[in-house]
């Protein structure tokens, strides 16, 4: 199986022709550069790219017959993620697409729905939080809006990364849910500016942390997991100013000597053989390709990355590692609008769903060659061959078969052993995980 | 023509506003007006532009670097909000103007500001090569106007400045040098993003280097960047350039807090509270840098089975003898930070650690040293509560630098002595971790401990080899260490399984090698517990038989593993034959003395 699931949903065809079909798993989408010129038979170019996925969802017009309903999606998405949770697997539901194509909706339906089922059997403590510019905030917290990113990201060794001082919630009724979905939702900042009218420039993470009382071998026990449900922010290009500590999308160029740091960080990471592993920030920096396509290398020395790089992961890919990778399950839904007006944006959100495969970070072994190791288990084979034969040739000489002539072949062959056993004591060299520590 | 007298400084005035707006307004625009300011700013130019035929007073050349310093000024406002295309307009009429007098000191540093601002709207649009062009003409600008005239040029805002508020050459010079920086700086992330990685790191050293020369930097950001260019360094085995960086750095950082040096407006201020953070971030770029120079002299002296190659010693020690006379030379080759009275003290810091390849155990102890002390420095901040990932990080790294000394080490008994404090400092946190939510750590944990104890069994059994007779504490010692070795990699192993406790039918690509190895391992390692039981012994060569048998079924079902395990399959196949027939002799051994 996969550890990343994508799923690709569209809705709201306004602005424009209709410029995406979906069959089955492919969603294609017709190149409206090429469609517009009169006569393209001369335009090398394709007609339509097409995209493959795990799911397609066709949830533009209710009358299509490939319509499919919320439901639907929940059905095949959300059971999913909920099984997995109960079995105890760290569940993580990604939302990326172009602001207005219906991903909040989509991602903040789909659990509330099914956890409904689930409030009878479980205990859920429940966050909500907002992270913005790489300062997180509380988003169920009446709190004032004169400090609202002041909340730091730690780890601690029992219960796992988290954020200090986020208010957690007991939910005992699916109507208390939604009201602290709702509220939360209303506080997430959006940003008016000529281009879009309400960009969601920030991503929201709500947290379920359930456990679940069990019996095993008639012994109480319990399972935990925890399902982070993130809503990346808009796919659509943000102004780099916008982000001044992080590196900007695409191949795009960091004004400000502020950022420095992050470029040279960059430049450190990707000269190293080993440079560590892909990160879910290439989320927040769609496709950049360069780094989605070129997974790290399996290497030949080292246990862990040879270098430090002083600049963190992003927020987002701290509060998620323990949710990628693993023991967990992943799922991102991308959604689309299929009109021609959101083209550039639909092109690029499908890019970079492409590319989701390859944000998991993956345990590289260290691929030390076992010579000494392999050199004396040759050793120890052609030995034991020798002293097999030699004891098959004895066998089947009959000067060996008399009694006080055996007591000595035994003697002889305990000593052997003695010898093969502290001789076979093989220096192995190590082979450890490379861990793969991103950095965004 | 009559308003022109009293109106230019009007105009001047409605343009400071602009710039202020845009450059310091903006700030504080609300998250959900992100560009407000420069709205107002923006209509604020166009008036200005409207005005300015009318508020003319120096001819047409003066009319003209006065609208192409409008147009720059628009053609930033609309690339900062978004709208490329008219940014470009603007920009694209701002150089048009400036063209024919582009090297006159009136000109020249508005249009390299010019050219970088094209090549960052190129660059929002992915196209790099563009980019890279407008960039490195600018570059090139620069170096034709230094050569040909070298005067400091006007700031672009003089153009619309009373003659008494005229900047100084001093301050003139610093912003056109600083205009340059950022040329440079831009074709850094140019080649960053073209693949032309070490041309990248170059131009990084020499923004970084510039900024020092003309004192615009924070020293807390300045040494992060260097300590990271440092690291840079370390993965092309660039030890001098990565120590360079490095003592940079920790003498760059010890200025935070004392005077701060001029700055730029408009970049913010960095975070004061993060000082012992920043401090244990540069502490952990040491530490890498010793443990990396100790690597790769391993690496150099190591000899086929991984210990040390004494001929190996003694030709590098010659060689190096022969080029220590050459190492002034590239001394100079390198690219020194700093005015000379920072260079003395980066001189010093130097000094405090090799650049050059420890190539016997004293010279190895020294970096272990330092590189020890700055994972005491480094654990001060990093502490495991709150920061596990890091900790455990720099924990691992201790370890390692305990393994590497260890291979410079002759004495079996001291270098066993060694592993064991690796096995002291990786066990208790270990033993902390949740696996639920560190798992990989674990992974690597739990991978490590079993390799320690390995190794340690390994020492012993050299040790004990050495004895006359194998003594009875010995034989104890090697058993007990093979089975926490087991332990280990069961462990591993379990981490596996998924949460239905279930061990999978067909492993994870990333997981294959590692766990076909475990295996392996503990294979070898019930092969050579030491019994005089033979019954025992029986029941260990079965054990290890089934390990073995695992690794030629498993390849046999899935024959794509192969390839990841090939040597370690094809030994492993030898010993699922040759065991049977081992067990057989010894089972007959025992029932005839029965």
């Amino acid at each position: 199986h996969c550890f990343v699931q994508v799923a690709i949903l569209l809705s709201r065809a306004e602005g424009g022709r209709v410029i995406v079909e979906v069959d089955d798993k492919v969603a294609k989408v017709r190149n409206i550069k090429v469609d517009s010129r009169l006569d393209s038979s001369w335009d090398s170019r394709e007609k339509t790219v097409a995209f493959s996925f795990d799911y397609c969802y066709w949830s533009v017009d209710p009358e299509d017959p490939k319509y499919a309903s919320q439901e639907m999606v929940f059905q095949d998405l959300g059971t999913s993620v909920l099984s997995g949770a109960f079995r105890g697997y760290n569940i993580c539901l990604l939302a990326y697409g172009q602001t207005g194509s219906g991903k909040t909706y989509t991602m903040m339906g789909t659990p509330v729905s099914y956890t409904i089922h689930f409030k009878l059997r479980v205990e859920g403590r429940r966050i909500f939080l907002e992270i913005y510019n790489e300062r997180v905030r509380d988003l169920l917290k009446q709190s004032d809006r004169k400090k609202p990113y002041t909340l730091r990201v730690r780890e601690h060794p029992e219960t796992g990364p988290y954020v200090q001082g986020l208010t957690q919630h007991l939910v005992t009724d699916y109507k208390q849910v939604v009201k602290l979905l709702e509220e939360g939702i209303a506080k997430r900042i959006t940003a008016a500016t000529h281009i879009h009218n309400a960009s969601s420039r920030s991503h929201a993470i709500f947290t379920i942390h359930y456990t679940q009382a069990i019996l095993e071998n008639n012994l109480p026990s319990e399972i935990a997991s925890k399902i982070n449900l993130v809503d990346l922010a808009g796919s659509e290009r943000a102004d780099p100013s916008y982000c001044k500590d992080r590196i900007t999308e695409g191949a795009n160029i960091n004004k400000s000597l502020v950022t420095l740091g992050i470029v040279i960080s960059t430049l450190a990471q990707n000269s190293q053989m080993f440079s560590s592993c892909q990160s879910i920030n290439t989320l927040t920096s769609e496709g950049e390709s360069s780094r989605v396509d070129s997974p790290p290398s399996g290497g030949s020395s080292g246990t862990r990355r040879p270098a430090y790089i002083p600049y963190r992961d992003s927020i987002l890919t701290w509060l998620l590692k323990d949710s990628l990778g693993g023991n967990s399950k992943t799922i991102m839904i991308a959604t689309i609008s299929p009109a021609s007006s959101s083209y550039n944006e639909t092109m690029s959100t499908l890019r970079y769903a492409a590319n989701a495969k390859n944000i998991i970070n993956k345990p590289r072994v260290n691929e030390d060659a076992n010579v000494k190791l392999i050199r004396e288990l040759r050793e120890e084979i052609d030995r034991l061959k020798t002293m097999l034969m030699s004891f098959e040739l004895r066998n089947s000489s009959p000067s060996w078969s008399d009694d006080r002539d055996g007591n000595l072949t035994e003697l002889v062959l305990q000593n052997e052993i003695k010898v093969c056993t502290i001789y076979l004591m093989l220096k192995l060299s190590p082979a450890p995980l490379g861990q793969g520590i991103p950095l965004l | 023509m009559a308003a022109a007298g009293a109106g230019w400084p009007a105009v001047c005035e409605k343009f400071r506003a602009a710039r202020t707006l845009s450059a310091v307004e903006s700030l504080k625009d609300p998250e959900t007006e992100p560009y407000r300011s420069k709205y107002s700013a923006r209509a604020l130019l166009q008036e200005v532009k409207q005005l300015l035929s009318a508020a003319e007073e120096g001819g047409e050349a003066v009319l003209a670097v006065r609208r192409a310093v409008l147009e720059y000024e628009l053609g930033v406002n609309h690339t900062d909000t978004e709208e490329l295309s008219a940014g470009e307009e603007h920009l694209q009429r701002c150089t048009q103007l400036l063209e024919p007098h582009r090297l006159s000191p009136d000109c020249v540093s508005l249009y390299i500001q010019a050219q970088n601002n094209l090549g960052i709207l190129w660059s929002q649009r992915d196209e790099i090569e563009t980019a890279q062009t407008y960039l490195e003409s600018a570059e090139a600008l620069y170096n034709q106007y230094m050569k040909e005239d070298g005067n400091p040029p006007l700031d672009p805002s003089e153009h619309f400045m009373a003659e008494e508020e005229k900047l100084t050459d001093q301050e003139r010079s610093k912003r056109f040098e600083k205009a340059y920086t950022h040329t440079l700086y831009y074709l850094a992330q140019v080649y960053q993003h073209l693949d032309m990685i070490e041309k990248a790191a170059q131009y990084c050293h020499t923004t970084l280097k510039r900024q020092l020369e003309y004192c615009g930097y924070y020293p807390v950001e300045w040494a992060r960047n260097a300590a990271t260019l440092s690291q840079y360094y370390l993965s092309k085995e660039c030890f001098m350039e990565a120590r360079h960086c490095l003592a940079a750095a920790s003498v760059i950082f010890s200025q935070a807090g004392q005077v701060p040096s001029a700055e730029d407006a408009d970049e913010t201020e960095p975070d004061q509270q993060d000082l012992p953070e920043r401090k244990a971030e540069i502490a952990r770029c040491w530490i890498k840098y010793c443990l990396n120079l100790l690597q790769s002299a391993r690496k150099l002296l190591e000899d086929n089975i991984g210990e040390l190659d004494p001929d190996r010693q003694l030709e590098l020690k010659a060689q190096r003898k022969k080029e220590e006379d050459e190492k002034e030379k590239g001394r100079k080759k390198a690219v020194l930070f700093g005015t000379s009275d920072i260079c003395d003290s980066v001189l010093a810091m130097e000094e405090k650690v090799s650049s050059v390849y420890p190539l016997d155990f004293q010279e190895a102890r020294e970096v272990f040293l330092v590189g020890q002390n700055y994972v005491q420095e480094a654990k001060e901040f990093f502490q495991v509560d709150g920061y596990v990932t890091d900790h455990i990080e720099i924990v691992q790294d201790h370890s390692a630098l305990f393994k590497v000394l260890a291979f410079f080490e002759e004495d079996y008994e001291r270098r066993c002595k060694m592993h064991k404090r690796r096995i002291d400092m990786l066990e208790p946190i270990y033993a902390d971790l949740n696996p639920q939510y560190y798992l990989l750590i674990c992974r690597q944990l739990q991978c490590e401990l079993a390799d320690t104890y390995y190794e340690m069994m390994d020492l012993k059994v050299a040790i004990g080899n050495r004895l006359e007779k194998l003594d009875s504490h010995t034989v104890k010692k090697i058993n007990s260490l093979a089975q926490f070795a087991i332990k280990y990699y069961e462990l591993f192993l379990d981490s596996l399984r998924n949460p239905d406790k279930v061990f999978p039918e067909k492993l994870e690509e990333d997981v294959l090698r590692p766990a076909m190895v475990a295996k392996f391992h503990i294979a070898r390692l019930y092969g050579k517990l030491i019994t005089s039981d033979s019954k025992k012994q029986l029941e260990n060569m079965q054990t290890s038989l089934e390990y073995y048998t695992f690794l030629v079924d498993y390849c046999e079902k899935y024959p794509d593993a192969v390839s990841a395990i090939e040597t370690e399959l094809e030994l492993s196949k030898e010993m699922v034959n040759l065991l049977p027939a081992s067990m057989e002799r010894l089972r007959a051994k025992v029932s005839s003395f029965a």
